[in-house]
């Protein structure tokens, strides 16, 4: 009968015990809702000048997300000694209706937290397929999302829960590294690094046109790594080794080229991920100045933010970049997390060169 | 080309026609073709030009343009995975996407281990799989770690950066490919990794040493482009450099025990330990494949959690082919860090009872087992050399005159750990290797040893200690000394009903009564009086007080 009474009173220990570390680990983080800008971190420029881009938040992980785990969930975690899900190397980064999307190439995995649905998703396989090298993701049609795999040469449609729906592409890609879904005509675009061209597949999956070759003039690439869809249709390209961003039409007529190689502002050195804001703004990372310029469409450089560090907006090698809506995602590589900026609208009777007040 | 040609034969000049020739000729002729549109050359995808007028920021013009330090920050201290100088450069393209960088995937040929995805790395704190990158290799590190070489000693050919730190142009150099992947040394008997790691007994061990080749059966334990033999692979035999199964020590393998078992199958090494451990095959092992990546090589025997895997009783930096004289250490087990009999841990063992020691030399065993009047279960502490009576394991035994020994051995003999636990079908000059790997016997015994109270007397019942003890003295009844032939044939008591196998610490001749054997039930108990205890009075003379069989025994003298 002792031991009976000692051996509940020790099952009643361990229970609360375990309640009280699931609990003070949700203390220590918590969610936070998507997209809340932080008052006091970084601006850029410094005041006085207004604001331009403004520092959310850094995600290192699902709770930074607002994917908070079930108080279930986190008793488990705490009895099996589950470690919160880290970034190893993200290179790709991506975001739809709450859903954050990461490619995270060191960890040979996509990551999915959802935070509408409270799920963290982490996809290590994709049918037969254990992913290898998956470096870039797309948000595609219907909550589905789009993985490019660069050492299995693939394409791969996901749905919500991270299984595959079906290969996108695979024949006749060499090194398929970046993806661009543009919405309003449903067209895929998948840059081959390798083989210095862009894929167009139309909204069924067919191939329908394949942009650029090697060389070095307008419209071609030598090496494109990144690619983005502009909210007017227009995509963007970075062309890496040519050291410029080169902007296409929705048809795939050359617009315009941005950038050349050099040490200074307005520079490229090594060119990663670009996007296309509202404003027609063209953003451009660079791993080796860890640093994001922005460039306006005749290509003057309006802004470099950024600074290698491990503090909130600084970067470490930063690699994708996404724009959606008047949020900038960035796949900090090297410090482990992706970085999400504000970017302030041009107040009214502001231009895109203008300050407003003059100094 | 030309160009360089009349350069002379500068080093630059020099650099420019081996580059040329490539991978990393990444102009859009590609290697050999210089067709170049732009007066850049070859060298600018790495070696930025410098502009010495940037771009004024237009939304921030009170700021002046900036001129970016492309590879070195004085004041920022970088964390640990975080490339710095010139690894930036080559890790901003080795990206997986402008070029295909390390991955965690064996190359083709090799078996995909799933290891890495499900196991416990990924999640745990040390996520590389890469040789570490971007630290400051100085002497203070080498003697901290151990087992380095002086950096102010290293081969000219390998250097560090300015900021005397290691980095990818450490083994690499992006200009010259005459060697596979454009290192900077051949790597032929591990020459590359040795010049900076230096391992204490390496030179003359069967890994370094051994010519053996794979035999051609089951899957090529080696990956593509490897050398033929064990000796020429050295380090790559088990480890990699990048894409290692297992980050930390950078194992080639993600399951523990496939770094040994992949070659120590009979398909390289000689003798066939994979099969010892194949599931199913023997009843009593040495759990090896049961908990990931336990093993730490700085654990401490004392605090370590509890675990067993090759490198507990292998260094297989040291080991060689050399047999063993007992007590001392076989070859096999020879650089590996032990127990003394008095528990104090050692660096290197010298005796075979030392290495077994480490485990069994502080943790009581787990399963539930016999039970004894004197109850400890720890190894070490029986086999104490200051005990009462001990088998001369850790020294010569105490007792001078020990009747009935077979021929060869005598009262001063010493016996090995592995005399007695040992592979059940173990025969000298087999394939099959020698030692306490598995067996059919419980608890990895070489021969049969019943336990169990009521055992008719056999010659395999106790085949074990009929090994050096011979049998006759035992089963035929003997003119003066103690009774074993009543006992043991006609009431069949079994050996282990009075004596422990290890030793006792209270009475002589390793006397330490089995008060409830293996399953639980009663064998020895005491007498009406209370006592149970056996006295020693000289040569073949004692005395016994104790209950058994229903038969009590108060003081009975023989």
């Amino acid at each position: 009968m002792q031991r009976r009474k000692s051996l509940r009173l020790i099952a009643a220990g361990l229970l609360v015990s375990v309640l009280l570390a699931a609990a003070s680990q949700a203390a220590e983080r918590p969610g936070v809702a998507p997209g809340t800008a932080v008052a006091t971190g970084p601006v850029w420029p410094m005041p006085p000048q207004p604001a331009r881009v403004r520092f959310v938040q850094s995600v290192g992980g699902a709770a930074d997300w607002g994917v908070a785990r079930s108080v279930w969930g986190r008793i488990v975690d705490v009895v099996t000694g589950r470690h919160a899900l880290q970034f190893v190397r993200p290179t790709g980064v991506a975001e739809q209706d709450g859903v954050l999307y990461i490619a995270d190439a060191g960890a040979q995995s996509v990551i999915v937290f959802d935070a509408p649905r409270h799920k963290e998703i982490r996809v290590t396989r994709a049918g037969n397929d254990v992913l290898v090298s998956p470096v870039a993701v797309a948000p595609g049609p219907q909550q589905t999302v789009y993985v490019a795999d660069s050492y299995l040469k693939k394409v791969l449609l996901l749905d919500r829960d991270g299984n595959l729906l079906r290969v996108v592409a695979s024949a006749g890609l060499e090194r398929p590294s970046s993806l661009a879904f543009d919405v309003r005509s449903g067209r895929l675009y998948v840059g081959d690094s390798k083989a210095h061209v862009v894929h167009v597949f139309d909204a069924h999956g067919t191939a329908v046109a394949v942009l650029g070759r090697l060389g070095a003039g307008p419209g071609e690439f030598n090496t494109p790594t990144h690619l983005a869809v502009a909210p007017n249709g227009d995509l963007a390209v970075t062309d890496a080794l040519n050291y410029r961003v080169q902007v296409f039409s929705a048809d795939g007529q050359f617009k315009y080229q941005i950038g050349e190689i050099g040490d200074g502002s307005g520079n490229f050195a090594a060119p990663k991920g670009v996007g296309i804001d509202q404003e027609g703004q063209v953003f451009v990372a660079d791993a080796m100045f860890d640093a994001v310029q922005i460039f306006d469409p005749s290509g003057r450089l309006l802004l470099g933010f950024g600074g290698q560090g491990q503090q909130a907006g600084q970067f470490w090698m930063p690699n994708g970049l996404y724009i959606e809506g008047d949020r900038l995602f960035v796949a900090d590589a090297y410090n482990r997390r992706i970085q999400v900026f504000l970017l302030e609208p041009r107040a009214a009777g502001q231009s895109a060169l203008s300050q407003g007040a003059q100094p | 080309m030309l160009a360089a040609l009349l350069l002379g034969a500068s080093p630059a000049a020099n650099a420019q026609t081996q580059i040329a020739n490539t991978v990393h000729n990444l102009t859009p002729g590609g290697p050999g073709q210089l067709k170049e549109t732009r007066p850049t050359g070859l060298c600018v995808y790495c070696h930025t030009p410098h502009n010495a007028n940037p771009a004024i920021a237009l939304w921030n013009r009170d700021l002046p343009a900036v001129t970016y330090r492309l590879y070195t920050s004085s004041t920022l201290q970088a964390v640990p995975n975080q490339p710095t100088g010139s690894s930036r450069l080559c890790l901003s393209c080795h990206d997986g996407i402008l070029a295909l960088s390390s991955l965690r995937k064996p190359p083709p040929g090799e078996e995909l281990k799933l290891g890495p995805m499900a196991g416990k790395d990924l999640l745990g704190t040390d996520l590389s799989d890469d040789h570490p990158i971007s630290f400051v290799y100085d002497s203070e590190l080498a003697v901290k770690r151990g087992e380095l070489v002086d950096p102010s000693t290293l081969t000219s050919k390998l250097h560090l950066d300015a900021t005397k730190q290691l980095q990818c142009t450490t083994c690499h150099d992006p200009h010259e490919d005459r060697r596979p992947m454009f290192l900077r040394m051949d790597n032929a008997d591990g020459a590359l990794c040795l010049s900076c790691h230096r391992l204490e007994q390496w030179t003359d061990s069967s890994h370094a040493t051994s010519g053996a080749a794979w035999n051609g059966t089951g899957p090529n334990p080696w990956p593509e482009g490897a050398a033929p033999t064990v000796a020429a692979n050295a380090c790559l035999n088990c480890h990699r450099t990048h894409s290692a199964g297992h980050g930390p020590r950078l194992l080639a393998q993600a399951i523990e025990i496939d770094n040994c078992t992949n070659c120590h199958a009979g398909n390289v090494a000689q003798k066939n330990v994979s099969e010892q451990f194949a599931a199913g095959a023997k009843y009593s092992r040495h759990p090896v494949d049961v908990g990931p990546w336990e093993h730490d090589p700085r654990e401490l025997p004392a605090t370590m959690p509890r675990h067993v895997t090759c490198a507990d009783c292998h260094n297989p930096h040291a080991a060689t082919a050399t047999a063993g004289i007992v007590p001392a250490v076989s070859g096999r087990l020879r650089g590996v860090p032990g127990v003394s009999a008095d528990g104090t841990p050692l660096r290197e063992a010298t005796y075979e009872y030392e290495v077994c020691n480490r485990c069994h030399g502080y943790a009581e065993p787990q399963v539930p087992g016999i039970q004894r009047a004197e109850a400890t279960r720890i190894v070490r502490v029986k086999i104490d050399p200051s005990n009462a009576s001990f088998h001369p394991i850790a020294a010569v035994g105490r007792n001078a005159t020990i009747p009935g020994l077979r021929p060869g051995l005598t009262a001063a003999s010493r016996i090995g750990c592995t005399d007695c636990h040992n592979d059940s079908d173990w025969v000298a000059g087999s394939n099959q290797p020698r030692g306490p790997h598995a067996s059919r016997f419980v608890p990895i015994l070489y021969r049969e040893y019943v336990t169990a109270d009521a055992t008719p007397e056999s010659a395999v019942s106790y085949d074990l200690c009929y090994q050096c003890h011979d049998r006759g003295r035992y089963v035929t009844p003997q003119a003066s000394g103690f009774p074993h032939a009543q006992h043991v044939v006609d009431q069949q008591t079994p050996c282990a009903a009075c004596h422990d196998a290890h030793g006792s610490r209270e009475n002589a001749h390793l006397i330490n009564f089995m008060v409830r054997d293996s399953n639980g039930r009663e064998v020895v108990t005491p007498n009406a009086s209370g006592r149970i205890e056996y006295v020693s009075l000289g040569t073949e003379r004692g005395t016994c007080s104790l209950n058994c069989h229903g038969a009590s025994h108060d003081a009975r003298a023989y």
